[in-house]
Formats: structure tokens, sequence, C-alpha cells
């Protein structure tokens, strides 16, 4: 039997398939975590939110439609949006730990693992090829904000840039990502 | 701002998925996404193009404990909501460990801000939101007959909409209202005669979405997003 796509487990899912949504969590929670944890920095948290994002997975898999793009765009807009809520209300609160200044030095990896880039399908490749089109100042910055949660003035902060100057970096980045992934 | 200029929604719907339109303006956005299909669209076509950003990160295996946490929360699923909530779930132990701390340091602005509370509060009740993360921390000062609520999680209400506060009843009876929230985050409501007794024998507090200037009935009509028990400090 073919190995079935995420799609289709996480349509089973909508279906209170529980072994689905098994096959689910063993394929998808490594990036999602990783995504969690790039954002969150803390691990304690990051686990927290993991847990938050797939017990919402599972209670709205019936409300995925292909127009939220493949499972794994709509999983990692729920891990997104929950981590960008979460990180803001740290930073009100009680702020990020020292992690923030070490995970500056780890570098993003530019080629992700094969088995990923598989579920991801041609999204990835042609992103990366639109991407590359950026300027370096565009691409980083938008690279900074969506991988690490970073407001505009955190971004200006991290590339040393005036906070125009990296609001008008995002705005034509993504401008022109839109009109290069369109063609 | 001209939400109905197409290139502008584009525009904020790109840093809504891209995560830089924060604060107030998210919130608006949200908003403004539940209201208009369009808006939804542009967001959704947004999360189409940029979201596989997230293949650049090295997947991270997370520890086998998170899965037996979302088992454990898929299996009390089928358990009906209850209102009062006699065991909090271990899974968010941390997250009340962490609110419990945020819970400390409002004390203590509180003492400072209004001497007039020596009392500490009678009870501290954390309302929970639908995914079970605490939204609000209420504090009860009976002698004092005030109320204050300090939201931790907690977007502003809909614009044409009033959160308000009730205590919900040992005894099953209908719910006493006990003030609207003011849409600053930090509402203070003070309690008159009733509201004071309902609040010795209530079993639990909830927040419901009413109409501008609270329910026209006096009982809840809208969703109630966020509830938790009424538990002695």
């Amino acid at each position: 039997m073919n190995t079935p796509t995420l799609e289709q487990l996480l349509q089973a899912v909508a279906g209170k398939d529980r072994n689905a949504f098994d096959a689910l969590y063993e394929r998808s929670s490594g990036i999602v975590f990783a995504v969690l944890l790039k954002i969150l920095v803390r691990r304690d948290i990051a686990e927290d939110a993991l847990q938050d994002v797939y017990v919402k997975i599972w209670r709205q898999a019936a409300s995925y439609r292909e127009t939220r793009g493949k499972a794994l765009t709509w999983m990692t807009s729920i891990a997104r949006y929950r981590a960008l809520d979460v990180r803001r209300t740290l930073l009100r609160e009680s702020g990020l730990p020292d992690a923030e200044a070490n995970q500056l030095e780890q570098p993003d990896a530019t080629d992700s693992d094969p088995a990923m880039a598989a579920e991801w399908g041609d999204d990835a490749q042609r992103l990366r090829l639109c991407m590359d089109e950026l300027s370096r100042d565009q691409s980083g910055s938008i690279q900074l904000a969506f991988l690490r949660g970073y407001s505009h003035s955190e971004v200006a902060d991290a590339v040393g840039a005036p906070i125009g100057t990296v609001k008008s970096w995002i705005r034509r980045g993504l401008g022109a990502l839109k009109r290069c992934l369109g063609r | 701002m001209n939400y109905s200029d197409p290139q502008l929604i584009d525009r904020l719907a790109a840093e809504y998925v891209l995560g830089t339109l924060q604060g107030l303006p998210r919130r608006r956005f949200e908003r403004l996404m539940r209201a208009d299909l369009t808006v939804r669209q542009s967001t959704y076509a947004w999360e189409r193009r940029i979201n596989s950003l997230a293949a650049r990160v090295e997947p991270v295996t997370p520890p086998a404990s998170v899965w037996r946490d979302i088992e454990q929360a898929l299996d009390s699923e089928h358990n009906p909501r209850a209102v009062t909530r006699t065991r909090v779930p271990s899974t968010i132990n941390r997250w009340l460990v962490a609110a419990v701390a945020v819970l400390a340091v409002a004390l203590s602005v509180l003492y400072f801000d209004t001497p007039v509370d020596d009392a500490p509060p009678a009870y501290t009740s954390i309302l929970q939101d639908d995914d079970k993360q605490p939204a609000w921390i209420v504090d009860s000062y009976q002698q004092a007959r005030r109320v204050q609520l300090r939201a931790l999680n907690a977007p502003p209400p809909p614009t044409d909409r009033d959160y308000q506060l009730w205590i919900v009843p040992a005894d099953g009876s209908v719910p006493v209202s006990l003030g609207i929230l003011n849409r600053d985050i930090n509402a203070q409501l003070t309690l008159n005669d009733a509201q004071y007794r309902a609040l010795a024998t209530g079993a639990a507090l909830a927040i419901s979405i009413e109409p501008v200037g609270g329910s026209p009935t006096g009982a809840p009509t809208g969703p109630i997003p966020y509830s938790g028990a009424l538990s002695g400090a």
C-alpha cells in the first residue's frame, strides 16, 4: 500500500481517526516543533504550544480546505499564529530568556531534510527560487520575521538598520515574492 | 484605515501571515478576517505563498511526553466540558505556575496602588479559554466588595460587543452578572449586596460575549469563551 499523503491523513483525522492522527503527528511534528521552538526559544513553552497545536489540528481537521494550501501549510499557520501570540505574551510578561542571543548564532538550515522537502512538494522549491531573487536585506528581514517571529523593531535591532528601512525591505520583498510566485 | 482598499488588505494580510502585523492592528485584522471572505482569501493566499519558509528549519523531534499529553487531552474530549473543573489538567501546570508568578507581580502592583486592600483576595480564579489556556486572572476581594480582572491572553471583545462577567451558582440556578468589563484589559468591578452573596456561594466564574451594554435578558446570551472554578486563595 502506498504511503498516504499528509492531506489524506488529515482527511481521515477529520473523521476522528486516531490512527491517522498518530501517523500525522509522527510525520509532521518534527517540523512543527522546530517552527515553534525557533519562535518561542524556550523548550518547555514550545512543548506546551506543540500540544495546543495538535489538539487544535485534531479538533479543526474537518475545516481544512485546499484553499489553505498543503496540509503542512495549514498546520504551519496554526502553529505560527499560536507561537506569535504566546511570544507576544511572554515578551510582555517576562521577556524571553538569553537563549535568544545564542540562537542568533545558529545558522538557519538552508537545505531541509529531504523527507520534509518531499512533504512540502514544489512549494518550498518555488519559494526558494523567488527568495533568491530578493536582495539579501529583503530576504534576510523576511526570514527573521517569519522564522523567529520578530517584530519590525526586533528585525531592525538584529540587522542594525533603521526600522523604516526594515519595513520597506519587508514590504518590497513581499511584493516581489508575490510577483515572482505568480509568474 | 480604509479596509475596502484591496491593495491595503493584501499588504496587511501579507504582514499578518509573516507576523510583523502585531498588537491591536493584528487583533483588528483577525476580526476583519472573521467578517470578510475576501480578507480570508488574501490571508490564505499569503499562507500558501510563504509558509514553506518553514522548510528552512531543521526538524526537531519532540519528546515523547508531548504525544502522551496530546493523547490524554484527546481522551478527555469525550467528557462534556463542564464550567466547574475539579482537576486542572496536568499539562497546563507549567502555565499555571507562570500565571501564578504573574499574579504575584500583579498583586504587588495592586497593593502598591491601592493600600486599602490590605486583605488578600478571598478568591483567585483563573479563567481558561476554549483551548484550556489561562486567559484571565480574577481576584475577588470580599471585604472590599470588588473584583479585579487581569487579562493574560485574551483579545479585546469584538468591536460591537462587550465582555460580561458572571458568577455561576453552585446550585445550578441562573448565573448572576458581576458587570461589564472595560474594554481596557484590567477591569475592576464593585459588587452590590446580591452580587456579594452570589460570590460567597458561587461555583464558577464565566465571561460571555454580549451586545454592547450587556445581556438584554439578565442571563448570558452569547458565547462563553472563558470560564473557571472559583477557588479560595
